[in-house]
């Protein structure tokens, strides 16, 4: 080992023994201005080696004391010597916790060590292996911009900063997790995010103790209103400009660092019912699709439900040739209606589940099975009936209109409990289960914030962008509910 | 089941809500008994003077407008006498909600699903009820305000598709059999749309006021009323006086004359939506002012302990509070009017002479 008191090598030994000896740590020892041991600690992978060199390495071998202005320096200040006149990476800082230099060491910070000091310097020059901005997989759109969010929130954040050039685009970081230590990012439009909201927000934040946040989800979890219902009430997107325009009606996003998915919150039923492309279309034909996602919702809600209570209870509402070839069709199946629509409904939860999970390479094969099993063989062998498979088709591809995937999660789990009521009940089951559900759905709250506004409580003002979009220049104010501090979004054109 | 705030639009909601309350389903047959094919003019003049009671009932909150009837009964007539009119106020609320559940469950098991017992009915609705009533007055009048579209909806569409049934000649002849029996059949579009609003009596505090307030009050009581006169009014043109006299549910016989382009029939299970909206509210609310009043009877911290023990109740009176149907028919027609007016006049107007009474009194000490 190189040169340097006992004391220098006791310092290096405190940063190996931290980390279990691991031999990722790369200590790189050197003298400084052949006269003083100093010694770079970094994570291999963790920093980018190239900035490294040329920033932090290049320059503390070269310097030469003689040639700046002080002759030999005085201990105390040879640190900030070398911040203000030597060192060329941007952030750095000098400190003597070690405890959170082990910290701003694992997240890609290098670390000098000058022999007699027990201040060190960190110098931030991380760099690590990351995915492209690509074209968002989950929320795709027609017309509008094609990049979505990637695992690293600095670059979450400045896509959104890109968009929104306001010194109001305020940030605050925090890191969440004991032992993951994630970066979370509060991000919103001081001038127009509600202040409630927003220490809601931050104390709802600051309760979360857990020992890692991998995923945006567990922050979601953590600080929804109320924890037990199918409904999300934290709106998530991989897109910046929903995220973006999230921000412009005065709702607060919260990136995570480590994961695509930025949340926005508040998040009320009608966001899940808009897609951005809605404003980058002419608004009828916006306010048409959207309205058809209202009705996808209810036929991928109630459509299994009402063919069971219709075939059983209400034969009467069907014209009689259709009720005549239903009645044929299902001669020769053994099960209710209700056993007919389960295993068909589950089936296909089972072939979407493996669709999703399994290998690329193999999803032909379970497509082919998937179609001609469901498709053919089930109604031939006389075990459904073809009707009940365009049921299902329908719910399916139904639920998948939604833009927002968590939304179609709901109405997956919640179609089962419709399916059983119609069974039992009828229509008048289906009618009750109906005003449960509107109960739930009214008795939750985002952020303080009712769940069902701007429909209940009913605030006309808001109607403009909720079933319907009505076109940009009328869209003259923002939320109400969500937004009291500034409500105008432009100024009216005489 | 926190004291949340309503505002003066879902009272509106609300109040046409129980207005139209059971009595879209069965006025028309009570009304079309006595005044045959004037049940129409019955239904205007119902109108008239329910509105009357409901500004009564109106007035009488205003008195304290931030007491509830059960502490304004205490200020009023002192702790045991206001306690036990409290209690008998509380019994009217059990009762009509008990009551109304029947009335769904009686509907849904002699209408639709002649074969499901009756107790499978109830008790799907009393937890369905305290589901509500668990989830707090503020939920309750959203939820009213979310389905109000569709009440409204399915109601012009009921309207509207029995058009082409409409022939004009079986309002003939007008005033044919006098006055009187016109004036007999007003009863019942006084008695249970006007009178039974007294469960607001409980609500009114939580409103939270604005100019409009009295205006919309009375302008949603007078609307639920011409609502009803126009079911009236539609019954005796399609199916006239004397089937609608002997229907127990005319408006749901009604339903099951739609035809429309020969494939869109027989759809009033569908149409039952109205009615058991508006029925199921008008339950919600009396089961809501029973439990707080007997919370703030007896000074309870917490309601929700009463859901449980209420919700048993609920479910067996509702069961217990009739034999059968006939029974309930009878009983309903000829006694319950009295019974409503009991709570929704005579009751207020002594509550009124006792409050001048004592104001003046207490002018005099001054």
């Amino acid at each position: 080992m190189g040169s340097g008191s006992a004391q220098h090598r006791n310092h290096i030994n405190l940063f190996r023994e931290a980390l279990g000896q691991s031999p990722d740590l790369i200590i790189r020892e050197m003298k400084i201005s052949n006269t003083v041991p100093a010694a770079i600690l970094y994570m291999d992978g963790l920093v980018d080696v190239q900035s490294l060199h040329d920033f932090v390495i290049k320059p503390l071998m070269s310097v030469k004391f003689k040639d700046l202005n002080v002759v030999l320096p005085s201990k105390q200040n040879l640190l900030e010597l070398l911040v203000e006149e030597v060192l060329g990476a941007g952030e750095m800082e000098i400190s003597g916790n070690s405890e959170e230099l082990i910290k701003h060491l694992l997240s890609g910070n290098a670390i000098l060590l000058l022999e007699e000091k027990r201040d060190c310097i960190r110098i931030k020059v991380a760099g690590l292996e990351e995915r492209n901005v690509t074209e968002p997989l989950t929320q795709s759109v027609v017309r509008g911009p094609m990049e979505a969010f990637t695992e690293n929130s600095q670059t979450n954040i400045a896509l959104i900063r890109r968009k929104i050039k306001d010194p109001n685009l305020w940030l605050e970081s925090s890191s969440i997790g004991n032992v993951t230590q994630t970066k979370v990012s509060i991000l919103y439009i001081s001038s127009i995010a509600s202040d409630k909201v927003l220490n809601e927000v931050r104390a709802r934040l600051k309760k979360i103790n857990i020992d890692g946040i991998l995923e945006s989800g567990y922050i979601e979890e953590f600080i929804q209103d109320k924890t037990y219902t199918p409904f999300p009430t934290v709106y998530n997107s991989e897109r910046p400009d929903t995220i973006a325009a999230g921000l412009l009606e005065g709702r607060v996003a919260i990136v995570v660092d480590g994961t695509p998915f930025v949340l926005l919150v508040p998040g009320l039923f009608i966001h899940f019912f808009q897609s951005s492309e809605d404003y980058a279309q002419r608004s009828d034909i916006s306010s048409l699709i959207r309205l058809m996602r209202y009705l996808a919702f209810c036929i991928a809600l109630f459509a299994p439900s009402l063919y069971i209570a219709i075939t059983t209870f209400h034969q009467e509402m069907l014209p009689t040739s259709l009720l005549i070839n239903l009645a044929s069709q299902r001669e020769g199946v053994p099960f209710p209606a209700f056993i007919e629509a389960l295993l068909m409904e589950v089936t296909y939860e089972i072939l979407r589940e493996a669709g999703v999970r399994m290998p690329r390479t193999v999803g032909q094969a379970v497509s082919i099975v998937g179609t001609l099993v469901i498709g053919q063989a089930a109604v031939q062998a006389g075990i459904i009936s073809a009707v009940m498979v365009i049921i299902v088709s329908i719910t399916a591809i139904s639920s998948y209109v939604m833009p927002s995937g968590s939304m179609s999660i709901s109405v997956r789990m919640l179609r089962f409990i419709f399916m059983g009521l119609a069974a039992s009940f009828g229509i008048f089951g289906i009618l009750i289960g109906i005003f449960g559900l509107i109960f739930h759905l009214c008795n939750l709250s985002s952020f303080g914030i009712p769940y069902m506004s701007p429909l209940a409580p009913f605030i006309a003002q808001d109607q403009k962008d909720t079933l319907f979009r009505l076109p940009w220049p009328r869209l003259l104010t923002r939320p109400l509910l969500v937004n009291k501090k500034n409500i105008k979004r432009q100024k009216q054109v005489k | 089941m926190n004291n949340g705030k309503i505002s003066v639009q879902q009272m509106a909601i609300l109040v046409l809500l129980v207005v139209i309350g059971d009595s879209i389903l069965i006025a028309p047959s009570l009304v079309a008994h006595f005044a045959k094919e004037d049940a129409w003019i019955s239904g205007l003049l119902g109108v008239v003077l329910g509105t009357l009671l409901a500004g009564l009932i109106y007035f009488l909150s205003r008195l304290h407008p931030h007491a509830t009837l059960v502490q304004f009964n205490r200020t009023l007539l002192g702790k045991w006498m206001g306690g036990i009119m409290s209690s008998l106020f509380l019994l009217y609320f059990l009762l009509n909600a008990a009551a109304m559940t029947r009335e769904i469950g009686d509907f849904i098991t002699t209408q639709i699903m002649p074969e499901t017992p009756l107790r499978a009915i109830h008790l799907l609705l009393v937890i369905l009820l305290m589901w509500a009533l668990y989830s707090g007055i503020e939920t309750i009048a959203r939820t009213a305000e979310l389905l109000f579209p569709w009440f409204v909806i399915f109601f012009v569409v009921l309207l509207i598709c029995l058009a082409p049934k409409i022939e004009i000649d079986r309002l003939l002849p007008i005033m044919g059999h006098g006055f009187m029996p016109i004036l007999q059949g007003s009863i019942y579009v006084i008695v249970f749309p006007y009178a039974e609003l007294t469960v607001f009596l409980m609500l009114f505090p939580l409103v939270t006021r604005n100019k409009h307030t009295n205006r919309d009050f009375i302008l949603a009581t007078a609307l639920g009323g011409i609502a009803i006169t126009a079911v009236i009014l539609i019954c005796i043109l399609v199916l006239g006086p004397y089937i609608t006299a002997h229907q127990t549910y005319p408006t749901y016989a009604l339903a099951k004359k739609i035809s429309i382009g020969g494939f869109l029939e027989r759809v009033e299970a569908f149409l039952a939506i109205i009615w058991i909206i508006s029925i199921f509210f008008k339950t919600i609310l009396y089961a809501y002012a029973f439990l707080t009043g007997f919370s703030q009877l007896f000074h309870l911290r917490n309601e929700r302990i009463l859901l449980m023990p209420s919700a048993f109740l609920f479910f067996g009176l509702a069961y217990a509070i009739s034999p059968n149907i006939i029974y309930y028919d009878y009983f309903l027609t000829n006694y319950w009017p009295l019974w409503d007016f009991t709570y929704a006049l005579v009751i207020p107007l002594v509550l009124m002479i006792v409050h001048l009474f004592r104001r003046k009194k207490r002018a005099h000490s001054v």
